[in-house]
């Protein structure tokens, strides 16, 4: 366990396209988080900002005033990043570097992008030559082909599929800050055409412009602040192999939490057992199937059955993604996810409160990353 | 549609073999194929590789097939793939599908390297059902 807590959370309003620079955003969603937390935003000493670029990392920290006194990192990368950061704000505090350690993402994709899904990923000359070429691009049509052989091989079906997309818009219809409100039906999904077999525009995250922060200190000082903390009780990592290029791992159709989630639940001294909700890197409905399996809530392949019979919607065995994830609520790079697990643990979710919610896991991803997050209330 | 930059030095034998319609790979002197293209060999930490032709006859990996043009210049709908090379599982290769209709893709189907002219001394190897 770790002796440190998550005492704030902020975030922006979602939308397709705000119009507003990512440093704004993040001012705004570590602003929010500060307040929430009832801490003074100059008492702040450290940022783990894996979102930005160094300039606008910078940036952020000269706007909250806090340059010349920050221990500014990153653990791994986007989604896996995010989800990681609670372990180097814990080494900060730990290492007395920093006190109050803000971490936050911040995206205006839905403002930059449009039309330009991958890039960071066409930038890479291996790809560039031997998968763009072939159509093996962008990310859903990648991601399509991990769906496709799970499919084949366990028999997961696109109802299955279905099942996961329904669920994160049911959720996210009782979410006020959540994109897309409107629930999914079965026939509406079914019906809705095929972008890359077997994704629908239904299966596919969020493109869109927001922030989400949240703030860490030690569980010391987390027992003086204005909410119940938050306990950060295990961070996991873990990186496949095969790196970036998902097409040569070995193990094909599994991701990093494999590793990831097992250490996490070793740190937090917990088992799946124990865990109340979960919110799970939804980049595409089959990977939640998969982490599923991956973190062990089932056996690999039978993700599909797992997720039918409402099992992962609110009242189920296992709530998934209780905000609507980055399927519907919005894609900040599993920031919303952290955001979200906390206002669970905090009993703060209104109509979409998880009944007794103790434990929740988190997750985050990112090519060859991946990271688990544990989080528990404070006894 | 993109076009591979075929002078690029790492996978440049790749491309002109295809232009030679030969399909070839990266293997070690210890054995090993290297694939993607890298430095060093990750069995025996080697630098002796070269370039060596094989088959050209694969099984079918996994498959998409594509209904929407996500980059300009792509003419959907295609079947884009993963294919294993029979000499090594480790070779997977990204492709294009040719000549199979959509009911009869499935996993392990028996396919055979083809050769496609995109432009000018351009050549895509595309996979087609095993004669």
């Amino acid at each position: 366990m770790t002796s440190i807590a998550i005492v704030g959370v902020g975030e922006t309003r979602y939308a397709k396209r705000l119009g507003r620079d990512i440093v704004e955003l993040a001012l705004e969603a570590a602003e929010e988080a500060a307040r929430d937390a009832g801490i003074d935003v100059r008492e702040i000493d450290g940022l783990v900002a894996p979102w930005a670029e160094y300039a606008a990392r910078h940036e952020l920290a000269r706007c909250l005033g806090i340059d010349g006194r920050f221990f500014a990192a990153s653990s791994l990368s986007s989604g896996a990043a995010t989800v990681s950061a609670p372990l180097v704000a814990e080494w900060a505090i730990g290492s007395k570097l920093a006190s109050v350690v803000l971490c936050v993402q911040a995206i205006a994709w839905g403002s930059e992008r449009a039309g330009d899904v991958g890039r960071p990923h066409a930038a890479m000359k291996m790809k560039a030559v031997l998968e763009l070429p072939f159509g093996w691009y962008p990310q859903i049509v990648q991601f399509a082909g991990m769906a496709r052989r799970h499919m084949e091989l366990y028999g997961t079906t696109e109802d299955q599929l279905a099942a996961v997309a329904l669920a994160a818009r049911k959720h996210a219809s009782l979410c006020e800050n959540a994109i897309l409100r409107t629930p999914l039906t079965l026939e509406e999904y079914r019906s809705a055409p095929l972008l890359a077999d077997p994704f629908r525009a239904m299966d596919c995250c969020l493109v869109n412009d927001g922030a989400a922060a949240f703030l860490v200190t030690s569980l010391e000082r987390a027992r003086d602040l204005r909410k119940r903390p938050v306990r950060v009780l295990g961070v996991g990592q873990g990186v496949v192999p095969g790196g970036e290029f998902s097409n040569l791992r070995p193990d094909y159709l599994s991701t990093g939490a494999v590793f990831s989630g097992p250490r996490a639940l070793a740190r937090a001294g917990i088992t799946l057992a124990d865990v109340d909700f979960v919110e799970l890197y939804d980049n595409f409905t089959s990977m939640v199937i998969e982490q599923l399996e991956d973190l062990g809530f089932c056996k690999k392949g039978e993700g599909g059955p797992f997720v039918e019979g409402g099992r992962i919607e609110l009242g189920g065995e296992l709530p998934v993604n209780t905000s609507g994830g980055q399927l519907a609520q919005a894609f900040v790079l599993s920031a919303n996810l952290v955001v979200e697990a906390v206002r669970q643990l905090r009993g703060e979710c209104g109509p979409r409160q998880v009944e007794g919610a103790e434990v929740g896991l988190v997750t985050g991803y990112t090519g060859a990353e991946h990271a688990t997050l544990v989080l528990a209330r404070d006894r | 549609m993109h076009l591979p930059d075929v002078d690029w030095e790492v996978t440049r034998p790749f491309w002109d073999g295809c232009r030679r319609r030969e399909l070839r790979v990266p293997r070690c002197r210890c054995g090993t194929y290297v694939w993607y293209p890298q430095p060093r060999c990750p069995t025996c930490r080697g630098r002796e590789i070269s370039w060596v032709r094989v088959s050209g006859k694969a099984t079918l990996f996994t498959w998409t097939k594509v209904y929407r043009a996500f980059l300009p210049g792509y003419r959907p709908p295609f079947v884009t793939a993963l294919v294993e090379l029979v000499e090594d599982p480790k070779l997977r290769l990204a492709t294009y599908l040719r000549g199979v209709e959509d009911r009869k893709l499935s996993l392990g189907l028996p396919l055979e390297v083809d050769f496609e002219e995109a432009e000018a001394g351009i050549v895509l190897p595309v996979f087609r059902p095993a004669e």
